[in-house]
């Protein structure tokens, strides 16, 4: 049909009606509810999700209503191969390596969340005071970062680790020596960018006093990026315990975390492979969860970001 | 640039200096002396005594930390504990040879694979090789490379017998350990090329010289690669990183006689001079490897201009 042949007839005005033409058909969702609608359509990252909380619950509940204790050992029984009353074997001491597994997790996942959390409270007050504060306070605090990330952070911490006594709590302390300063950065680059856009301005405008403003506007804006970066600095700190542990200045016996376990496995390598596989596997399953989780958060919190 | 270059070196200078200040301290807080491991067990208090004052470990430490560091800047880094007598300099570059010949073998292996999958899989974007390489992408920076490494060794190495393992006489040696530091490279770099790949083919200018009539390969020559893969040269820096902190365990599992292992070992021997030396090493190279990639990149990618004023942002 040629735009001729339409008659003239079947044209007619519109009708209005000013209410509906204010009403808003979709339904209201705060930024965070998008957010979370978009992570949803991500299957890989939903299933990495429930899987990571699978892991957390096993790794608090599993160590406890196990029969055995993970410092528990019986010669009677060393060195043996998965069965049913030790569904991963015994190591060298005849530990049960499924109760040790699972407290290795607990202990790796607590490394990694507090790690993160410490570089997360440093990073956040560093960045976003450099960013609010501007002029000779930025300028110095920059030049102090500018200092620390030359740093090769694993000999650092390395050199911490010799000096202070082994334990949970050094591990954690020595991670988050020069840690906070990528979360420091990427608050304060963000912060920066929202400082200058018209929202912040016509709040300014309105009254807001400054401190409502770093509250209601800035920080909401910019805990995208203080996730994604969680995200990403969880299975790093994770790794840099099982990488100090394995070689040999991390935590130590009986203490189990998966970097012992893997260190332990491996030098029974030869008489008993699965020592090493896995723990190997529980470490590789976490690492490749946080992993597609953190790339679908920032998938989700940034959609012109996606391929 | 020249204004640049010659800030960012004042930076590392002032970054090494603390590093020196930071690394000294905690060499003098370490528990026992060089001269407790097993391997001195036999000397007396007082033998013990009087290699300290050789060593001039008798004196206050502001005067061990001025000395260090005059000698530093005269290149000398004191003598190792451990291998008695030998320059620390000597050491380290005595190491050097096999570090780096497994470093630079994986990072060419790494990118060899890294990109050639990275860009079929643009290509083919959500075909077979796109979903294969994602999961590479995935696996390559989720599994640790020590673990990697030990189950080469077990499976490949020990099992199959097919390359030699647990000692250094050949290349043939240095093959195994190369291929379980090259995951990190090859992940990094897949992934990357295949974003920016993707990224270049959705450009107008693509779809002009395809509706030109352009054929397939001579588009992605002429191009996208062109494009695509100059930005490759940033993740230098992560990957320089990764070698140095993989080398530490890696080399130790194969038995490489390098830097890595030296360092290691040196920790466990309490080898302090050696542990500096080699914090320094690690710290410069590291340093001018970011320098150089940030340099290279503006030269490579005229769109990206330094000034002197925004350094590090």
């Amino acid at each position: 049909m040629t735009r001729q042949d339409i008659p003239s007839e079947l044209f007619a005005p519109a009708e209005f009606d000013d209410a509906s033409r204010e009403h808003i058909a979709r339904e209201h969702h705060s930024a965070l509810h998008d957010d979370w609608i978009r992570l949803r359509k991500n299957r890989a990252a939903v299933v990495c999700f429930v899987v990571i909380i699978l892991i957390v619950i096993m790794a608090i509940v599993a160590p406890m209503v196990s029969p055995y204790e993970y410092y528990q050992t019986d010669y009677t029984s060393k060195m043996q191969a998965p069965s049913r009353a030790h569904p991963f074997g015994t190591d060298l001491f005849g530990r049960d390596q499924w109760t040790r597994i699972w407290y290795g997790t607990r202990i790796s996942l607590l490394i990694g969340l507090c790690a993160a959390l410490i570089n997360l409270v440093i990073g956040v007050f560093y960045g976003a005071i450099s960013a609010i504060m501007g002029g000779r306070v930025d300028a110095v605090m920059q030049r102090i970062i500018e200092v620390l990330v030359g740093i090769p952070q694993l000999i650092i911490v390395i050199l911490f680790m010799m000096v202070l006594p082994p334990g949970i709590g050094t591990i954690i302390v020595a991670m988050s020596i020069t840690g906070w300063v990528n979360m420091a950065r990427l608050v304060r680059a963000q912060i920066l960018k929202l400082k200058n856009q018209e929202f912040v301005l016509a709040a300014q405008l309105l009254g807001t006093s400054k401190w409502k403003t770093i509250i209601r506007h800035l920080i909401p804006n910019t805990i995208s990026v203080i996730v994604i970066q969680v995200m990403f600095a969880i299975p790093s700190a994770i790794f840099t315990e099982a990488f100090l542990s394995f070689i040999g200045v991390g935590l130590t016996e009986p203490k189990a975390s998966l970097g012992v376990l893997i260190q332990n496995g491996y030098s029974a390598l030869r008489a008993a492979p699965f020592l090493l596989i896995f723990p190997a596997i529980a470490i590789v399953l976490i690492m490749v969860c946080f992993s597609i989780l953190g790339d679908g958060l920032r998938d989700a919190f940034d959609p012109r970001m996606k391929h | 640039m020249a204004k640049y270059v010659g800030k960012r070196l004042v930076y590392m200078l002032i970054t090494l200096f603390v590093i020196v200040v930071l690394t000294f301290t905690l060499m003098k807080l370490l528990p026992g002396s060089p001269f407790d491991t097993e391997r001195f067990s036999k000397l007396t208090v007082e033998q013990q005594e009087a290699a300290l004052a050789r060593y001039g470990l008798d004196q206050p430490i502001y005067v061990q930390f001025l000395k260090y560091l005059g000698n530093m800047l005269r290149g000398d880094f004191g003598t190792s504990f451990y291998y008695t007598n030998m320059p620390v300099t000597k050491v380290i570059f005595s190491r050097l040879g096999p570090s780096m010949l497994v470093g630079a073998q994986a990072i060419l292996l790494g990118l060899a694979i890294g990109l050639s999958l990275g860009i079929v899989a643009a290509c083919r974007h959500n075909g077979v090789v796109d979903n294969f390489t994602m999961i590479v992408a995935v696996l390559g920076i989720s599994v640790p490379n020590f673990v990697v490494a030990a189950l080469l060794q077990y499976y490949v190495g020990l099992k199959l017998g097919w390359l030699p393992v647990g000692f250094w006489k050949s290349w043939a040696c240095s093959v195994l350990p190369s291929i379980a530091l090259c995951f990190q490279p090859l992940a990094t770099s897949a992934r990357f090329i295949r974003a920016e790949t993707l990224d270049v083919l959705q450009q107008d200018y693509i779809v002009t010289a395809r509706s030109k009539g352009m054929s397939q390969a001579r588009l992605l020559a002429m191009h996208t690669l062109r494009n695509s893969i100059i930005p490759v040269v940033t993740l230098m820096a992560s990957m320089v990183v990764n070698l140095l902190t993989g080398s530490l365990a890696i080399e130790s599992i194969f038995s490489i006689p390098g830097i890595g292992g030296l360092f290691t070992e040196s920790v466990k021997n309490n080898d302090y001079n050696v542990i500096m030396g080699l914090t320094m090493f690690y710290s410069a190279f590291y340093m001018i490897a970011i320098l150089v990639v940030d340099v290279a990149y503006s030269l490579i990618d005229p769109r990206i201009r330094i000034s002197a004023g925004k350094g590090g942002e």
